[in-house]
C-alpha cells in the first residue's frame, strides 16, 4: 500500500510517497516559499534518492497550487500511484484523538475549530480539500500532533482558572510535537530492546523553530511542555514559552487590548531572537558565545534558553520516576552536541552521564552518548515524522 | 526591645506586638478598613488608634521598633532598611513596577513614621532575598533591553520563609551550604532551590500571579490562554487580572473557596482535582529545582500550612527517591510571617546599635 503523507508548514509543504508496511521511500521533496512573495521565489525542492536533490522554481500562491507541483513530480516517478493518504495536523481538538478517516463531518469539525493552531491547520485543510479534487476518491486520514498527548491525565491538562470558563471555552493543555515524539520514543524503545509499554523517558524535540519535551510512562505522553498553544514552555526562536500572566495581562494593557498584536509579540519577536537581538537560531548565539565569550547579550541569551531546558529536563525526570533514557531530536537535538551536553552536565543526582567523546562524534543517529555507566541512556535520535504519519495511516486504513 | 510588626494586606492591616525576649506575640490581631475608608485614605489616621487601643489594653508597652512587612523593593533593595525618608522616595519610584503593591507600602510606612516618631522602622521586603537571582532564572524569554527597561524580571515574593528555611536546614543537616527545596505553604505558595542562603531557582515571577496555584491565584498560565481569555469574554486587562488572582487556583478548580490545607489534608474525591493539580505541579518544581541545583540536600515545608508539609512530603518523598534513588531528608519549619519580620527587624537594629558603640568608642 502506498501512503502519500503530506505534512504542512505555515508556507511549507512537505510530501513523501512511501511503500508500506516496508517503509519504503518511493518519491518525496518539499514545496517552499509558498503565499506572497519574499526575497527568493517559491520552489519545489525534489529528493532524487542517490541523484540529489533537484530544486525547480516555481510561483506557489497558497497549499492547493503546491499540490498541483507534487502532483506533477510524482507522475514523473514510474509506480508512484497513491493509495491512501496521510496529513499532519498540529492541533486536532478534541476531536481527533488518534487518526481519523476525513469525511464531510471530519472535515466540517477540522474547519470549526482551525484556530487552535492558526498558523499550521489552516494550511493543512487547504490541502485536504484541495487533495478531495485532485485525488477524488482516495481515502484521506489525518493524524493529529495533539493525539499522542490523550493520555496526559487530568490534573496534568488543567489550567487553575475558573473551571466554568474552561470548559466553555475549551482551555486546556493539548501539548504538540507529538507525531515527533511518538516516533523517537517508538524507535529508543525498539534500540534498547523495551518492550514499548514499558518505556519510560524523556523526549526532547529541539527544533530551530518550534521546542518540547515530553514525559513518558509506559510508552504513553503523561506530560508535554506546550500547552493549549505551541507558545507555552521552552525558549523557542521567536517565541517566548513560559511567561508570568501578569506581565502577558501588561502588555495587553500597553497594547490597548490588542490580542494580535501581543500575540505577534510573544510569537515572532521574543524567544532567542528577543533575547539575543541579532538572531533566532540558538546554533548562532552558541557560536557567538564561542567565538567571543565576552559577548554578553549572547551569553546570557545560551543561558537561559539552556537553564530553562535543564530545568524542564528535571521537572519531567521526577515525573517519569527511573526513567530509563532520554532522547534528543530534530535540528538543534539531533546536530549541536554543546546543547546536549550543557542540559545533562551535572545531572548525576537523576543517574545522567554523559560521554564527551561520543557525544562530539555523534555524527551517525541513531547514538547512544552515554557513559558506559550512565543508569539513565542518553540517545540522540534523527526524527521522522513522515514515516510515524505514515503508519499510523496505514493503521487507519488496514482497520477501516 | 519591644517589637510592633505590621502586614499591610488587601483588606487591612495585620499586625503582632513582640515583647523583649518573646519569640511568641503578646498580641496578634487584624483590623480590616472598610470601603469608605479605602476610598477616601489608605490607612486612616484612626486606624492606628484602633491598634493603639488593642495594645493599650493588653497592658503593653510603646514599641522602641517597628518593622513592616514589604512584599516589594525590586532590585534596589537587596537588605531590610530602615525607612528614611530618602529610603520611601526612592521606594516610591518603583511604583510603575508594582502598582497595587508600592503606593500602599509607601503610605503606611509614612503613617507609621509619622504616629510613632521616636521607633525605628524596618522594612522586611520578600524580594530582598531574589535580587542576586542568577541572570539565567531571572530572564524570560523576551527582548532583554525591553526587560532591563521595564524591571520585566523573574523574583520571588516569600523571601522571608524561604531565608529562615534554609537557615533552618543548615542546622538540621549541619552543612554550612546545604542545597534545599524550600516550599513555602502560603495561601499563595512558592517552592525556591537555594544553595545555601542563595536562591538559584524559584517559581514565583515578575508579578504574584506565576508559579504554582494558590488558594486563588492561576499560577503558571499558557500566554496565549491569558490572551483569549481576555478576548472572548471581553474583559480588559484589569478584570482578566482580578480573575486570575482572585477567582482562580484552587478556587477555580473547585468552584468555592477553600484553604490550601483543606484540600492537602483532605483524602475526600470532591477535593482530589485540587489536590492533584497542586501536587503535579509541586513534583514538577521539585524537579526542576534539583536539576538547578545539581541536588538537593533537604526539603523544607514552612509557611503558615507549614503543618499540611507532613501530606506532601507522604506523597513527594517516595517519587523524588524513585526518581533520585535517595531518600532527602525533610523538616517542618513552623515559624509565621510576624514573627519572621520580627526576627529581621530587631536583628537590623542590634546591629546599628552595635555600629553606634563602635563609632561612639572611636
Amino acid at each position: 500500500m502506498n501512503v502519500l503523507v503530506f505534512n504542512c508548514g505555515s508556507s511549507s509543504l512537505k510530501y513523501r510517497l512511501i511503500a508500506m508496511p516496508a517503509e519504503e521511500q518511493l518519491s518525496g521533496g518539499e514545496a517552499q516559499r509558498i503565499g506572497p512573495p519574499t526575497a527568493k521565489p517559491s520552489c519545489l525542492v525534489l529528493n532524487r534518492g542517490a541523484a540529489g536533490k533537484e530544486t525547480r522554481v516555481t510561483p506557489m500562491r497558497d497549499h492547493a497550487e503546491a499540490l498541483q507541483e507534487v502532483v506533477h513530480a510524482l507522475r514523473e516517478t514510474p509506480g508512484a500511484t497513491p493509495d491512501v493518504i496521510g496529513h499532519r495536523l498540529v492541533n486536532g481538538g478534541p476531536t481527533i484523538t488518534e487518526y481519523s478517516l476525513v469525511d464531510d463531518a471530519v472535515l466540517a469539525e477540522l474547519i470549526a475549530q482551525q484556530d487552535l493552531a492558526p498558523l499550521h491547520n489552516p494550511p493543512a485543510i487547504a490541502t485536504i480539500q484541495a487533495c478531495r479534487h485532485v485525488f477524488p476518491g482516495l481515502p484521506q486520514v489525518v493524524i493529529s500532533d495533539t493525539a499522542f498527548h490523550r493520555t496526559i491525565p487530568d490534573y496534568a491538562r488543567a489550567y487553575a482558572i475558573p473551571h466554568a470558563l474552561s470548559r466553555e471555552l475549551g482551555i486546556r493543555k493539548y501539548g504538540y510535537h507529538g507525531i515527533s515524539h511518538q516516533y523517537v520514543v517508538t524507535e529508543t524503545a525498539r534500540l534498547m530492546n523495551v518492550p514499548l509499554d514499558q518505556f519510560r523517558g524523556v523526549s526532547c524535540h529541539l527544533g530551530s523553530g518550534g521546542a518540547s519535551l515530553c514525559a513518558v510512562v509506559h510508552g504513553q505522553s503523561v506530560d508535554n511542555t506546550m500547552g493549549y498553544s505551541p507558545l507555552q514552555g521552552l525558549i523557542m526562536s521567536t517565541r517566548c514559552g513560559d511567561l508570568d500572566p501578569g506581565v502577558t495581562l501588561r502588555f495587553l494593557a500597553e497594547a490597548r487590548g490588542d490580542k494580535v498584536a501581543v500575540e505577534e509579540r510573544l510569537n515572532n519577536r521574543s524567544g532567542v531572537l528577543g533575547l539575543s537581538g541579532t538572531s533566532a537560531d540558538i546554533r548562532d548565539v552558541l557560536e557567538a558565545v564561542a567565538g567571543d565569550p565576552a559577548s554578553t547579550r549572547a551569553r546570557v541569551t545560551a543561558d537561559v534558553y539552556l537553564w530553562r531546558l535543564k530545568k524542564y529536563l528535571g521537572a519531567y525526570l521526577v515525573l517519569v520516576g527511573d526513567a530509563q533514557a532520554v532522547i534528543f531530536t530534530d535540528t538543534i537535538g539531533e546536530t549541536v552536541p554543546e546543547v546536549r551536553e550543557a542540559v545533562c552536565s551535572g545531572m548525576d543526582v537523576f543517574g545522567i552521564a554523559i560521554d564527551h567523546e561520543r557525544n562530539i562524534g555523534a555524527d551517525q543517529l541513531p547514538a547512544d552518548v552515554a557513559t558506559a555507566g550512565s543508569r539513565v541512556r542518553v540517545w540522540a535520535v534523527a526524527t521522522n515524522e513522515e514515516i510515524s504519519i505514515a503508519r499510523s495511516t496505514y493503521k487507519a486504513q488496514c482497520t477501516s | 526591645m519591644h517589637i510592633l510588626t505590621l502586614q499591610p494586606t488587601l483588606r487591612g492591616l495585620a499586625f503582632a506586638a513582640f515583647t523583649e525576649g518573646s519569640d511568641q506575640p503578646a498580641v496578634e490581631s487584624r483590623l480590616t478598613l472598610n470601603q469608605f475608608d479605602r476610598s477616601t485614605h489608605l490607612f486612616p489616621p484612626d486606624l492606628f488608634a484602633r491598634m493603639n487601643e488593642t495594645l493599650r489594653r493588653a497592658e503593653l508597652p510603646p514599641p522602641t521598633a517597628i518593622g513592616v512587612h514589604a512584599l516589594y523593593g525590586g532590585d534596589r533593595f537587596a537588605t531590610p532598611v530602615f525607612a528614611s525618608d530618602d529610603v520611601l522616595s526612592e521606594l516610591e519610584t518603583l511604583a510603575p513596577q508594582a502598582p497595587l503593591l508600592v503606593p500602599n507600602l509607601v503610605e503606611l510606612t509614612r503613617s507609621v513614621r509619622h504616629t510613632y516618631r521616636t521607633a525605628p522602622v524596618v522594612l522586611a521586603f520578600e524580594t530582598a532575598f531574589f535580587v542576586n537571582l542568577p541572570q539565567c532564572e531571572q530572564w524570560y524569554g523576551l527582548d532583554l533591553e525591553l526587560m532591563v527597561s521595564q524591571a520585566i524580571r523573574r523574583f520571588g515574593y516569600h523571601g522571608l520563609f524561604h531565608e529562615a528555611a534554609c537557615r533552618a536546614a543548615a542546622r538540621h543537616r549541619r552543612l554550612s551550604a546545604p542545597r534545599v527545596l524550600s516550599l513555602c505553604l502560603e495561601p499563595r505558595p512558592e517552592l525556591a532551590a537555594c544553595q545555601g542562603r542563595r536562591p538559584v531557582m524559584v517559581t514565583g515571577g515578575n508579578t504574584l500571579i506565576e508559579g504554582l496555584p494558590g488558594e486563588t491565584t492561576c499560577g503558571d498560565l499558557d500566554p496565549s490562554v491569558v490572551l483569549k481569555l481576555a478576548h472572548d469574554t471581553h474583559w480588559g486587562p484589569e478584570e482578566a487580572s482580578r480573575v486570575l488572582t482572585s477567582e482562580s487556583g484552587l478556587r477555580g478548580l473547585l468552584g468555592r473557596a477553600v484553604t490550601l490545607a483543606e484540600v492537602l489534608g483532605s483524602t475526600g474525591a470532591s477535593l482530589q482535582l485540587a489536590r492533584d493539580v497542586f501536587l503535579h505541579c509541586v513534583l514538577r518544581a521539585c524537579g526542576a529545582g534539583i536539576a538547578a541545583l545539581e541536588g538537593v540536600d533537604a526539603i523544607v515545608y514552612s509557611g503558615r500550612y507549614a503543618a499540611s508539609g507532613a501530606a506532601v512530603q507522604a506523597w513527594l518523598g517516595p517519587r523524588l527517591a524513585r526518581a533520585t534513588r535517595c531518600d532527602i531528608p525533610h523538616l517542618i519549619h513552623a515559624r509565621t510571617l510576624s514573627q519572621h519580620v520580627r526576627d529581621v527587624t530587631r536583628v537590623l537594629v542590634l546591629e546599628d546599635k552595635g555600629r553606634t558603640r563602635q563609632t561612639a568608642g572611636h
